[in-house]
């Protein structure tokens, strides 16, 4: 019996020990040439543009490449999935990580630098805009495309604008105070208290939480006032649909692809914190995976798509980081858009442009694609707006399942 | 005691379950070992992960809970059935209740969560009786559910536990207690009791392991991340693993492991004591 058990013991001890045997080479030690030619790239949504990027990138290199494009059918696992085949020390190379904690993953060494292997600093991007998914000073993401969240405001609303250059939770409030007649004022497109509670706190996500640090801080007297500014709005003015009373209109805005956003947009403004900055909305965030086996090849894709010639190609989804890219596209569809009688006289694209260009400026913030961490903060702020819980009850809510989420 | 040949035949027959659990536990169990004490490169950490892990809110919060569970819902769970049992076993007519009790025993994980979430979700039926809307599952009632979740699906597994061991006591012994003129109480006391303690120990055992169970249905109710009140042990473990948080698994797993152990050791300990009875 006990020559069993040592016999056991020794098996134990041999196949632990054999377990912990594999290479630790880096492949970020490696060049584009002497590993991996084949490239391959995971998303959740199947994209004309990548597509049509992978056969460019393929002619480039005369074949010396091949990039195969993943497509996930299930885009609510999608994530999951990502970070499992990640953590396993597997995935594809090069990741769409827009909805996707990437942040959280990125955190456990999950996500390449990609400061290392790419300059990002030109006079060619939207710099704000691309420096908005900085952690900590790396780069493990990078918007290809992007959209501006903003309203526009009705005519009689115009004439109360506090400061022209933010737009704030108390901008709103002083506007809404200042209005003389509200029954004048009605519109088509509204915003729920939550959707609007929601924006703010995404404006001042880092003073609400620190992903980093993986603290929170929402149980504040700052969450507290939000939750309670937009329910005085609600309330007060429209009984379930503030922005009716002042917003004619919010407009996800991109001068590429949104004629209707060019035939007005001197009129937009910006949801802003109190330092004038805006939440970009990527319309795709690639990040390189830490086990790509060719990353330098990784690279040098992303910079493709990147570029001048990517950005400004048809099939690109929103406005191109590239700043060249953008006034091609824009020129485009705003001579499109002439053709077809939409855009109205006295507005020129390069006012157009310069109007955009003065919005996509102050964008700098990212919020945060965390499904988790959005989910929390939608459920709490749900059951405050229908009189479930207190404000008070919220923000302690809140703060003890973000807690709990980030402390894991 | 079995003797040198019996213990070899004995061995023969555990030889091939005993190689199933080594194979599919055992043995990754201790492979795992590994990932306790290194980092995500693989490098020697030594118990840093398991200082990071009492460290983590998030564990302590999971620790507390799965405990706090514990020690309201087993005594409750045992008390509860062995009452019940006491007013059943001299009452003719009422084997049906027994059938009642044990109903919810059969009716699948997912059933249950389902009516559950019917009664305490934020339009479901307590919050209409009361004229609310408050999903109590998100509120701190969200523990008083599940310990009632727990009675409701276990109860009756003790009940006839109870009942069976309430059976093994030979009517003789409270007959000559009556002679002796001995009271109800101090018969319950000096007799029933006493010669239930066997079967009080299948009772908690089965409760111990059936408390980890709840996790199934606390799942299918509130998700990953519920109320912090029924956040359990299994919600931290299930969550680490599906982040592949390998080193927060294992060293969790390594220490909950050990910490079962120590009490399973304790109880026997305890049973031995007790053997006399039987």
């Amino acid at each position: 019996m006990k020559k069993f058990i040592v016999i056991l013991g020794v098996l134990l001890l041999t196949m632990a020990a054999f377990s912990a045997c594999g290479s630790n080479d880096s492949p970020m030690d490696g060049n584009v040439e002497n590993l991996s030619t084949e490239l391959t790239i995971a998303t959740p949504w199947a994209s004309g543009f990548l597509e049509a990027a992978a056969r460019r990138f393929e002619d480039m290199y005369d074949g010396r490449y091949t990039v195969t494009i993943v497509v996930y059918d299930d885009v609510m696992t999608y994530g999951q999935v990502l970070n499992t085949a990640i953590m396993s020390g597997m995935g594809e190379d090069i990741l769409d990580v827009w909805g996707v904690p990437w942040q959280r993953i990125a955190d456990v060494g999950g996500l390449l630098d990609l400061n290392h292997l790419i300059s990002f600093q030109s006079e060619e991007f939207y710099q704000g805009v691309l420096d908005a998914f900085l952690q900590d000073g790396r780069r493990y993401a990078v918007p290809l495309g992007f959209r501006i969240d903003a309203f526009r405001l009705h005519d009689v609303a115009e004439d109360y604008i506090v400061n022209p250059n933010r737009f704030t939770l108390e901008d709103i409030i002083a506007l809404s105070n200042a209005h003389p007649d509200r029954s004048l004022i009605t519109g088509p497109m509204g915003m729920s208290d939550v959707t609007l509670a929601h924006r703010f706190f995404n404006l001042y996500f880092e003073d609400f939480i620190d992903l980093h640090n993986r603290t929170a801080n929402v149980d504040s007297e700052k969450f507290i006032n939000l939750l309670l500014d937009v329910q005085l709005l609600s309330e007060s003015i429209m009984g379930g649909d503030w922005s009716e009373a002042l917003i004619q209109e919010t407009v996800m805005h991109n001068p590429a692809m949104n004629a209707e956003g060019i035939v007005d947009n001197t009129g937009l403004n910006l949801f802003t914190n109190s330092r004038g900055e805006g939440i970009v909305v990527p319309s795709t965030l690639f990040a390189v995976n830490a086990n790509a086996s060719n990353p330098a090849l990784a690279a040098r894709f992303i910079q493709f798509l990147l570029s001048e010639e990517m950005q400004s190609s048809p099939e690109m989804f929103g406005t191109p980081v590239n700043r060249n890219a953008a006034v091609i596209n824009g020129q485009g569809t705003w001579d499109g858009s002439l053709a077809l009688g939409f855009v109205p006289d006295g507005v020129d694209f390069d006012t157009n442009l310069a109007v955009f260009n003065a919005l996509a400026n102050r964008l700098t913030l990212a919020g945060t694609s965390d499904p988790f961490i959005g989910g929390f903060v939608s459920d709490e702020m749900s059951r405050f707006f229908v009189g479930e819980i207190t404000a008070e009850q919220a923000a302690a809510n809140l703060q003890a399942r973000l807690m709990m989420y980030l402390n894991e | 005691m079995l003797k040198g040949s019996q213990n070899a035949i004995a061995f023969l027959f555990i030889i091939p379950s005993f190689f199933g659990v080594a194979l599919f536990y055992i043995i990754p169990f201790f492979m795992s070992l590994e990932y306790a004490v290194t980092d995500r490169s693989g490098m020697f950490v030594g118990f840093e992960n398991f200082t990071n892990l009492f460290a983590s809110e998030a564990f302590r919060l999971a620790v507390w809970n799965t405990f706090r569970f514990m020690i309201i819902a087993i005594p409750l769970n045992m008390a509860i059935p062995l009452f019940i049992a006491c007013l059943l076993f001299n009452t003719r007519g009422f084997g049906w209740l027994k059938t009642i009790f044990m109903s919810p025993l059969v009716i699948p994980t997912a059933s249950t969560a389902f009516f559950f979430q019917s009664l305490f979700v934020s339009n479901g039926f307590v919050s209409r009786l009361l004229s609310t809307n408050v999903n109590w599952l998100q509120t701190n009632h969200a523990f008083t559910i599940a310990v009632g979740l727990f009675l409701w699906k276990n109860l009756g597994f003790n009940l006839v536990l109870a009942l069976a061991a309430r059976g093994n006591i030979p009517k003789d012994y409270y007959e000559w207690a009556a002679v002796e003129g001995m009271a109800h109480v101090p018969m319950f006391f000096k007799i029933t009791v006493v010669y239930l303690i066997p079967g009080l120990f299948i009772m908690f055992v089965m409760s111990f392991i059936n408390s980890f169970r709840i996790y199934r249905e606390l799942y299918m109710l509130a998700g990953n991340y519920p109320h912090q009140s029924i956040y359990m042990l299994q919600h931290y473990m299930n969550n680490q693993f599906l982040w592949l948080n390998r080193q927060n698994l294992t060293a969790s797993a390594f220490i909950i492991t050990l910490a079962v152990s120590a009490f399973m050791i304790v109880f026997f300990v305890i049973d031995k004591k007790f053997e006399y009875v039987e």
